[in-house]
């Protein structure tokens, strides 16, 4: 995309690290959205941070994550990127909702396996590609979509 | 996270000192609480009214320490600031956790 405006960052991928990036990109976000929705993207953006280090990098790795928020176009767009291992196929196509338990059941209650369902719902689309040895998320997220948080799930 | 705990009547009341409950501070959270429940504490109000944001992984660890109250057991939380009410309301789990907006009201309740 030619002549886009872009930030982009990169951090340390450590789990301390996840924070900054969440904050980073929510002040970015509440320069051109509501602080509702900048707070979702916030979100979602640690959502994403945290799976690459936890996941991409087994927690244990000296890698880095790079952040590209472009804020400016059709979509406000987060793209997440690292260098670790590779997603497992299927990681991102699994639609029931964790969210979909009866309140009154504790058994019933999610304890993990929340944080990819929550951007599937909140992000107007997510992507997840290889891209040179590096993992890719890239979020992109309406700039007038009006919901309630009570509307996701 | 820095949590501090005092005893009001028969209820332990836990103060988050933290604006995060997120990945890198759930696991310290989940076994500090656990801890105190496993030591005989069933009455629990969890002041989280420094905290500002709360992501998946904080919201599992909230979910675990529920899990783990004997089923008369009380769990609470009270002081939810805008963003982390806003989680409880987005996963559903202002059905789950009784919730007041402070100290006062939730000792009021749970000692009713």
């Amino acid at each position: 995309m030619p002549n886009e405006n872009y930030i982009e960052f990169r951090v340390h991928a450590g789990l301390e690290q996840v924070r900054l990036v969440g904050i980073s990109v929510r002040a970015i976000a509440e320069q051109f959205l509501t602080v509702a929705r900048a707070q979702l993207i916030e979100l979602c953006t640690v959502e994403i941070a945290t799976n690459c280090v936890k996941h991409a990098y087994d927690g244990i790795s000296d890698g880095e994550l790079t952040v590209r928020v472009v804020p400016e176009g059709d979509f406000f767009v987060v793209e997440v990127r690292d260098s670790g291992k590779a997603i497992p196929t299927g990681t991102f196509g699994d639609n029931r909702s964790p969210f979909d338990f009866d309140p009154k059941n504790t058994d019933s209650l999610p304890e993990g396996g929340m944080g990819l369902a929550l951007v599937s719902a909140m992000a107007e689309q997510s992507d997840y590609f290889r891209d040179d040895d590096e993992n890719v998320m890239r979020m992109q997220f309406s700039r007038t979509r009006a919901v309630e948080v009570t509307d996701y799930f | 996270m820095k949590l501090e705990d005092n005893k009001c009547g028969n209820a332990l009341v836990i103060k988050l000192v933290g604006d995060r409950l997120d990945a890198a501070a759930a696991p310290g959270f989940k076994e500090t609480v656990t801890r105190r429940i496993d030591d005989g504490e069933d009455t629990i109000l969890l002041d989280l009214s420094l905290v500002d944001f709360i992501d998946s992984s904080g919201l599992g660890a909230l979910v675990s320490v529920l899990k783990r109250m004997s089923p008369a057991g009380k769990l609470v939380v009270c002081g939810l600031r805008d963003a982390a009410f806003n989680m409880f309301r987005l996963t559903r789990m202002d059905k789950v956790f009784p919730i007041f907006p402070s100290q006062a009201e939730a000792l009021t309740a749970l000692e009713a």
